[in-house]
């Protein structure tokens, strides 16, 4: 259930999105075994924030490594930090930062920021500014062969045990891909309509097109069911949209190997063409 | 004997034996796990191949001693926090964060493996109590002794509530708090939960106090005092309280519990 979180206190959102009006900018650079981390903070005069209020920043991990806070100064005399981290990934470290007062009242805040590595960072495979429906990547750390990783504000990346080539295998290998196209855009069509975390999400909207027009789907997004019934049961209607949409954008045409075809009937062909070479060996 | 670390053909026999041990025993379970499986499973074939590792280490080099260490001192460890100490102090001249590593920790479970693999007394044999998955992290904290040594260097003498349990046991307290990142690595939490769930006269955390068990909606317990410390974390700046502040701010259902400080 949604917690719904008031404000008497009248804490202050500071702005992450980046644009004229940041006020916090994380620039990291990731080396070999460690990420440098730099910021850029520019609060802006009209939150009013006392001089003497703390600030501190946080880099965490959603489910995960969390470091404590560091001291970014006063707002009077505040000072941009410069420092590494290690251990952590770069595709889900994130930063909050707060602005407290003296009796450690929360002022000012913003969490969830996400780093910038536009300044000469090696992004990992499948970061944002790929423009591929589901970017793939490896992950050591993954207990079953395949998994979606998926947070708001971010796009959904595939994620495949490291170290069994099924990154390759899924590149070449229709079956593979079948599989596991079906499983994950199942369950990701399924996060972004039950999970209300993802009302907001900016992602959510740009993965819906993209599957739509996959999907040659000529509907608008306020046409998708709604995952829960009134009465908190799951709707029927979105399951089976869920389900259609998922076999019609698997079902779109692409070029495999050199020729136009479609993942479903290709998929479809393979099996058959197993069941005839297994029973010509029998 | 120094605290040693094993080297990368040490650390693949040791997580091949347990992996293969592991097996067997599921195999005799054929479902849920229960402690007559473990025994059965730990057969006089596993002993002597756990005998050979040994062995093993000491003609074949599967490790390499951690020149820095002190002596490694193996007793009958009376719980967790007591072989937590004995390893913390022995590793002292190292930075905690130094010896984090899988081959340090799962040389030590294999060498007091007897104390943390206890046939008959265990109720589960899940990997991640004897080999150390530094990638999975929560998975991390449950190793039997990577778990109570983080705790000690955490929380030093708070870390009680955590490790207060026998040796082979895994601790409720530090499985509840490893998931929540305002209470794991705010140090001053271990001293309220110390204060508010520890039992001082039988040196054991309260009973019925880490989670929910029948009454789902029973006061004042670590479930409510995590939702409630995370409702104030957006309010209130708990990095910056101390363990009193952070106690005065809890409501009243925590009355009974804030009690326990004043005896």
């Amino acid at each position: 259930m949604t917690q719904v979180v008031s404000n008497k206190t009248g804490r202050k959102k500071i702005v992450k999105a980046s644009g004229e009006n940041t006020e916090i900018k994380i620039i990291a650079k990731n080396f070999n075994d460690y990420i440098e981390v730099r910021t850029e903070l520019k609060l802006d005069p009209k939150h009013k924030f006392n001089k003497d209020c703390h600030i501190s920043i946080q880099p965490y991990e959603s489910k995960g490594f969390a470091k404590p806070p560091m001291d970014m100064g006063t707002v009077g005399e505040p000072s941009d930090l410069v420092f590494n981290l290690d251990d952590i990934s770069i595709d889900t470290l994130l930063f909050r930062i707060k602005v407290v007062d003296k009796n450690n009242i929360v002022k000012g805040f913003a969490d969830e920021i996400r780093p910038d590595f536009s300044g000469g960072a090696g992004t990992s495979e499948g970061g944002d500014g790929s423009n591929t429906i589901l970017p793939i990547k490896e992950d050591s750390s993954l207990k079953l062969p395949f998994a979606v990783q998926m947070e708001p504000g971010s796009k959904p990346v595939l994620l495949v045990k490291s170290k069994l080539n099924l990154k390759e295998q899924f590149k070449h290998d229709i079956k593979t891909k079948v599989f596991i196209y079906t499983s994950i855009i199942r369950q990701i069509l399924t996060n972004y309509l039950s999970d209300k975390n993802y009302d907001d999400c900016t992602k959510k909207n740009l993965f819906l097109n993209k599957v739509l027009g996959n999907a040659g789907l000529d509907i608008e997004l306020s046409e998708i069911p709604e995952y829960f019934n009134e009465d908190l049961t799951v709707n029927q209607e979105a399951i089976e949209w869920i389900e259609q949409t998922t076999a019609a954008c698997i079902d779109t045409p692409v070029i495999f190997k050199g020729l136009k075809t479609n993942y479903l009937s290709l998929f479809e062909q393979k099996c058959k063409q197993q069941a005839i070479e297994e029973d010509n060996e029998n | 004997m120094k605290i040693r670390k094993f080297n990368s053909n040490g650390i693949e026999k040791w997580r091949s034996f347990y992996r293969d041990l592991f097996m067997n025993i599921k195999t005799i379970a054929g479902g849920k796990i229960s402690p007559h499986h473990i025994k059965e499973g730990y057969s006089s074939v596993y002993k002597k191949k756990y005998e050979n590792l040994i062995k093993l280490d000491s003609l074949e080099n599967l490790s390499e001693e951690l020149e820095l260490s002190t002596d490694f001192k193996i007793r009958k460890f009376k719980n967790s926090y007591e072989l937590a100490t004995e390893i913390n102090k022995c590793l002292s001249k190292y930075k905690f964060y130094d010896i984090d590593m899988a081959e340090v920790w799962d040389w030590i479970a294999m060498t007091i493996f007897d104390q943390i693999f206890v046939p008959g007394k265990i109720k589960g044999a899940t990997p991640w109590r004897y080999v150390t998955d530094k990638l999975d992290f929560a998975s991390s904290f449950r190793h039997l002794i990577r778990g109570p040594c983080w705790a000690v260097n955490q929380y030093k003498t708070n870390a009680k509530i955590f490790t207060c349990t026998l040796p082979y046991q895994q601790n409720d307290f530090l499985e509840q708090s490893i998931k929540i990142s305002h209470i794991r690595e705010n140090k001053a939490m271990g001293e309220v939960l110390m204060r508010l769930y520890y039992d001082f006269k039988k040196d054991y955390s309260m009973e019925g106090t880490s989670k929910y068990g029948v009454d789902k909606n029973k006061p004042g317990i670590f479930p409510r005092f995590r939702d409630k410390t995370y409702q104030f974390s957006r309010v209130k700046f708990l990095w910056g309280m101390n363990a009193d502040e952070i106690i005065e701010m809890l409501p009243n259902e925590f009355d009974k519990y804030k009690k326990n400080i004043t005896i």
